[in-house]
């Protein structure tokens, strides 16, 4: 088990490499799902006092 | 086709379709790449375990370079035809390209510290990378930097088809330059010059990496369709 973290001594740059990635990769979606959900908000709320408007 | 999807209620159906098949396409691939990659995958004769950082570098570079030429066509069509879809596809690419571009330069600043001994050398392919990530940086900033978000997007589109030059600069910086970078590896003129049980990790990734493009660029697409609509309204309200 150690002996796979190691990675024949390279462990520290190999699991960065793939740890960065995640964080990176992760953080990206996590952001853009957060961009869809606030926008969505926005534009419920927009139209609902449109629709208050036109009433 | 352009014109077709250039409507962007059927872009929107469209990619609310696609937006799941890209979800399923990109965990699986990245989940069975990263076991084959991690576990099933041997060390290399002459880089030894460290080879494993191959199935980050690469499919991040090779979507460095395919995010930045999809931008640059995207941004092409939405500068003659004005397809508001293809300027909101191009908007959307730019953080997704600049993201893997990073975690190119990145994991290939990881890798080389164990096998060149440097972090960082200033030779051809890694500032032709540097390059490429400042170019995203660049529009990203450009297309945010006037109060009329039309302009900001044509100034931005602008810069982005002028900088696909840097796309093949990059492609054979390995072979117009003497580079500590090693050159293409992967295919050569003669085929496949890599192993199955290194290739097999290396495509799960790579597909992997590209189906996820796809489902956080539906995501976004979305997103800033919805703030279009925001933009309208607010405006409309607002003059009552």
């Amino acid at each position: 088990m150690s002996e796979f973290f190691s990675m024949g001594g390279y462990g520290s740059f190999i699991w960065a490499a793939f740890g960065l990635s995640a964080v990176v990769l992760i953080g990206l979606f996590v952001q853009s799902q957060r961009f869809l959900k606030t926008s969505e908000a926005e534009l419920s709320a927009l139209q609902d006092r449109e629709a208050d408007n036109g009433a | 086709m352009f014109n077709y999807f250039a409507n962007p209620t059927r872009f929107l159906r469209l990619t609310s379709k696609l937006q799941p098949l890209a979800m399923v396409v990109a965990l699986i691939c990245l989940g069975t790449g990263l076991f084959y990659a991690l576990f099933k995958s041997p060390p290399d004769y002459q880089q030894s375990e460290t080879v494993r950082m191959m199935y980050v570098h690469v499919p991040a570079a090779w979507m460095a370079m395919f995010c930045y030429v999809t931008l640059a066509c995207a941004s092409a069509v939405a500068l003659i035809w004005r397809h508001m879809v293809a300027d909101i596809v191009a908007k959307s690419t730019a953080p997704i390209g600049a993201c893997f571009t990073f975690l190119a330069l990145a994991t290939g600043s990881l890798w080389g510290k164990p096998m060149w001994g440097t972090w960082w050398v200033w030779d051809a392919r890694l500032t032709s990378v540097l390059i490429l990530f400042f170019l995203y940086l660049g529009y990203m900033v450009l297309y945010n930097a006037f109060d009329e978000p039309t302009r900001g997007a044509r100034a931005a589109a602008i810069l982005s088809i002028v900088g696909v030059i840097n796309v093949p600069i990059i492609k054979f910086s390995v072979e117009w330059w003497n580079t500590l970078h090693q050159p293409a590896s992967v295919i050569k003129m003669d085929g496949l010059a890599i192993h199955p049980s290194m290739l097999t990790p290396l495509l799960l990734m790579a597909v992997g990496y590209t189906a996820f493009y796809f489902w956080v660029l539906f995501i976004r697409t979305r997103a800033e369709l919805n703030a279009n609509k925001v933009r309208v309204l607010r405006i409309r309200q607002a003059e009552g």
